[in-house]
């Protein structure tokens, strides 16, 4: 019980050190995904409005930092965020937050095992 | 080490998403228009090479998207409901048999609500999800 304890102790300790150190990495990963979902839809698209409603592509963080909301600013792209995200009966989705949430998704998954490891000290 | 192909990746998903739901007409990408209800739509990501370290190509992870379409929100639906029960946890082999893939899992938080298209001359419905496919090369 006592090691088990312990264990426990020490996951608790590296939880907080870990969100410590993640929160510049969370921002930094939803700038990616801003900066290279708006590129990917102003390449997929010929249409203006398609391509204008990608620059509204932004992201608000909470207060810790921890998480992230990506998404079209409906205010300024309408329903044409969820159109070229998804597409439509006839129309091919372009995938851009998706597509670029995937990438960075894994790439904070690997910095959080690194970080893991260097802080279990 | 000779990469999978996204296409015959994504051929497979089709083919195991035709053998499995009836009468739902499945394709790969956009068809004519309007398109049968219902009907499920399939629409791969180019995939990404990815594997071990001493073979760092061998494996495909392929992202897809269904769009399953119909002629209203129940029967669009329902056809989700039929596709998701074909994929989830699935395992697909490709059509030449060279390579497997691992389960079948959606991508969380991709699935969106039930939309009507009204670009078309009757107006559809039509339900996405994302899935995700690891492909293997298949054991000699």
């Amino acid at each position: 019980m006592d090691d088990l304890q312990r264990l426990a102790d020490d996951l608790t300790v590296i939880s907080r050190r870990v969100d410590a150190a993640i929160a510049p990495v969370v921002k930094r990963a939803a700038v990616n995904i801003k900066t290279q979902a708006r590129a990917t839809v102003a390449q997929s698209h010929s249409n203006p409005g398609k391509k204008a409603a990608g620059q509204a592509i932004t992201f608000t963080t909470s207060a810790d930092g921890l998480e992230v909301e990506i998404g079209y600013e409906h205010r300024r792209a309408g329903p044409l965020g969820t159109f070229n995200e998804y597409g439509s009966v006839n129309n091919t989705p372009d995938w851009a937050l998706n597509g670029a949430l995937l990438v960075e998704a894994e790439r904070v998954g690997h910095f959080l095992a690194e970080a893991v490891v260097k802080l279990w000290r | 080490m000779a990469l999978i192909p996204t296409r015959t990746a994504a051929a497979a998903v089709v083919a195991h998403l035709a053998g499995e739901l009836t009468p739902v007409t499945v394709r790969l990408s956009v068809g004519t228009s309007p398109p049968a209800t219902p009907s499920v739509i399939v629409h791969p990501v180019a995939g990404t090479p990815v594997g071990p370290l001493g073979d760092p190509d061998a494996q495909l992870r392929v992202a897809f998207q269904t769009t399953c379409v119909g002629a209203t929100a129940e029967q669009a639906l329902w056809c989700h409901d039929q596709a998701a029960a074909a994929l989830l946890r699935a395992t697909i082999t490709t059509g030449d048999g060279d390579a497997a893939s691992l389960p079948i899992w959606p991508i969380p938080g991709s699935q969106q609500p039930v939309m009507r298209d009204d670009d078309l001359a009757t107006p559809l419905y039509y339900v996405t999800c994302g899935w995700m496919a690891h492909l293997q090369p298949a054991p000699d």
